[in-house]
């Protein structure tokens, strides 16, 4: 049973020219002269409980946009959604209960006070009871070891422990889904690690439905299972993380060095894509040949003294799906 | 209750923030003390000028001009959320009231309160307090309450104003014009008895911006003052209504903006 349903969902925007202001707003309420950007094109997925699913795509895609949609923040042009039952922009405050939300842009903390009082006021604004905020908080000790910096206004913090602070506030009510919008940016590997295992964690043991986007593909590689991509308000992508590298990530690339400087290197099966000195880049398809095969080939003609195998990464799969010249 | 309990958290966490740059906030009300003693002079001078405005003595400007000071000076002060509204679209703040439990409407106006206009209030109490004073009314228990009640539904007819200017913001992003002309201009305008005016503006401040209802009528009554205007005798206790309909208007239209928030692109 899905705990998210979407169902041909659009979002459209309509940008007007250089019209500010009250007389422009008119103006421009008025008048055709617009162009209408289509944010969300008519998506439809769903999202089992429990499950962690990766949103991705490019720059503008819409992500944000569906996100926003999911949440009751935008009320979308068409389309359903159902989140556990209820629909998200019509019974804004009831699905507010049930969900917690991090902006990795933007946070949801006030901006001038410590942490803790924050965490005060959303508890009462969640009615959270003694006991589970007390537990949770504990908990996010534990796991973000957010007490070193509890009593410190959040301005100050560094855009780590912000982070980690918004993503203890969004659990604080312990919400059946979280929806993260790009949690890891702008954090260096340690934190975004940290960031990493405690999704991983959550989403294990208190089996948290989570909605994650992200430009970091190691993001989604580390803790989804199923991705999806949107691209230009489109879902071109749904399945599954290693499914997209058996479909698209067919080929393989051997890097040679040589002993000697060849002339003309031949190597049935396989294309030179790159050369530099004694050292070859070789690209072939695994569906084709083996790379034992290829070695073997390879070294019955020439003198070698390295072999590096790269399979294709994620990163470089996806860069070429979002520029529309990968093949299957 | 629960309205109360969630106003008074969000608001104690706002001005917990403000306190927090202590130099500056002191700063300002220091300055603010400076700029509303400089009102009271103003206030002598005009006091002075028109002392006499066609059968109006000047303790019953006076009054005119005390009602729509309180009444504004406090919509002001507890409506600044919606009156600086338009900051908090453009910087998208506005995402993260959604997404609690809580209506946007208690949110937005728990989430600024400006407690420097508390020298405009009191200016505009104590001009009041002495032209009752000096009118000769007396302790007289029903003319305090329906005084009291005037001023409430005046400070609520302002805040339905600054309600309806920050809806425009759903569709302007920028702040605009609109609702200061109308407070601003309205407490100008309103430092006189409208009898003064021409005839089309008086029939807008009565009919079409029913500005009329926040100090006019009442006044008429608390003075037992025939209307130079000759309208029916029931024009001084209607206020109220004329209140609530102008803020379910401004409600309803707050409403209809939340539905068309656009966010912002990033
Ligand atoms: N409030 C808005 N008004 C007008 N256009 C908008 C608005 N919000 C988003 N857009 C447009 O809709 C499209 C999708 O934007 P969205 O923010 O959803 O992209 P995204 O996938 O989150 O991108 P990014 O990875 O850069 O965050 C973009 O073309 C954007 O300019
Ligand atoms: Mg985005």
């Amino acid at each position: 049973m899905p705990i998210i349903e979407v169902d041909n969902l659009r979002k459209e925007f309509k940008v007007y020219q250089h019209r500010k202001g009250f007389w422009g707003a008119i103006r421009n309420l008025a008048s055709s002269q617009y162009s209408l950007i289509k944010a969300v094109d008519g998506i439809s997925f769903g999202v089992d409980e429990g499950q962690m699913i990766g949103y991705v795509g490019p720059n503008g895609a819409g992500k944000s946009t569906t996100i926003k949609m999911l949440t009751g923040i935008l009320v979308p042009t068409s389309g359903k959604i159902n989140v556990a039952g209820l629909t998200p922009h019509k019974n804004r405050k009831e699905n507010a209960r049930r969900i917690g939300v991090v902006f990795g842009q933007r946070t949801q903390l006030w901006w001038d006070l410590p942490v803790i009082e924050s965490f005060q006021l959303l508890r009462r604004i969640y009615r959270v009871s003694g006991e589970n905020y007390s537990r949770n908080l504990d908990m996010f000790h534990d796991l973000l070891n957010i007490g070193d910096f509890i009593n410190t206004p959040v301005r100050k913090l560094s855009l780590g422990q912000r982070m980690r602070c918004d993503l203890a506030a969004a659990l604080l009510h312990d919400p059946p889904i979280l929806y993260l919008d790009e949690p890891t940016i702008g954090l260096d590997v340690v934190a975004k690690q940290r960031i990493r295992t405690f999704l991983n964690n959550i989403n294990q043991e208190r089996k948290i439905t989570i909605v994650l986007t992200t430009h970091d593909l190691a993001d989604v590689e580390k803790l989804c299972r199923r991705m999806m991509i949107i691209d230009h308000g489109k879902i071109i992508y749904d399945g599954t993380v290693d499914e997209i590298k058996r479909r698209y990530g067919k080929n393989r690339r051997l890097v040679v060095d040589f002993a000697r400087n060849y002339k003309h290197i031949h190597i049935p099966g396989s294309e030179i894509i790159r050369r530099n000195g004694h050292r070859i880049w070789l690209q072939f398809n695994r569906d084709h040949y083996s790379a034992s095969q290829l070695i073997s080939q390879i070294a019955e003609k020439y003198d070698i003294i390295d072999l590096t195998l790269e399979e294709p990464e994620i990163e470089t799969i996806v860069a070429g799906i979002y520029e529309g010249k990968m093949e299957e | 209750m629960y309205y109360l309990r969630m106003y008074y958290s969000l608001i104690s966490a706002e001005l917990c923030s403000q306190m927090q740059y202590k130099v500056s906030f002191i700063l300002q009300f220091i300055s603010n003390i400076f700029i509303t003693f400089i009102d009271f002079l103003v206030i002598l001078f005009l006091l002075n000028k028109f002392s006499h405005i066609k059968a109006w003595t000047l303790w019953e400007v006076g009054l005119l001009y005390g009602m729509t000071s309180v009444s504004f000076a406090s919509a002001e002060m507890l409506g600044r959320g919606f009156h600086v509204f338009d900051k908090m679209i453009r910087m998208g703040t506005f995402d993260r009231l959604l997404i609690r439990p809580v209506g946007v409407f208690i949110q937005v106006l728990a989430s600024e309160v400006e407690p420097r206009k508390l020298g405009r209030f009191l200016q505009g109490f104590t001009v009041m307090v002495i032209s009752w004073y000096k009118l000769g009314i007396g302790f007289d228990i029903i003319k305090i309450v329906f005084l009291a009640a005037a001023v409430t539904s005046g400070m609520l007819f302002f805040g339905a104003i600054l309600v309806a200017g920050a809806a425009i913001c759903f569709w302007t992003v920028q702040g605009t014009e609109l609702p200061n002309i109308i407070t601003y201009g309205g407490v100008e305008v309103l430092s006189y008895p409208i009898s003064i005016y021409k005839e089309w503006f008086r029939i807008t401040l009565i009919f079409i911006i029913p500005l009329a209802f926040i100090n006019y009528f009442p006044a008429l009554y608390i003075l037992d003052m025939p209307d130079p205007l000759g309208l029916p005798h029931f024009m001084r206790f209607i206020f109220p209504f004329v209140t609530i309909i102008v803020m379910l208007l401004a409600f309803r239209f707050w409403n209809y903006g939340v539905q068309h928030y656009q966010s912002t692109g990033s």
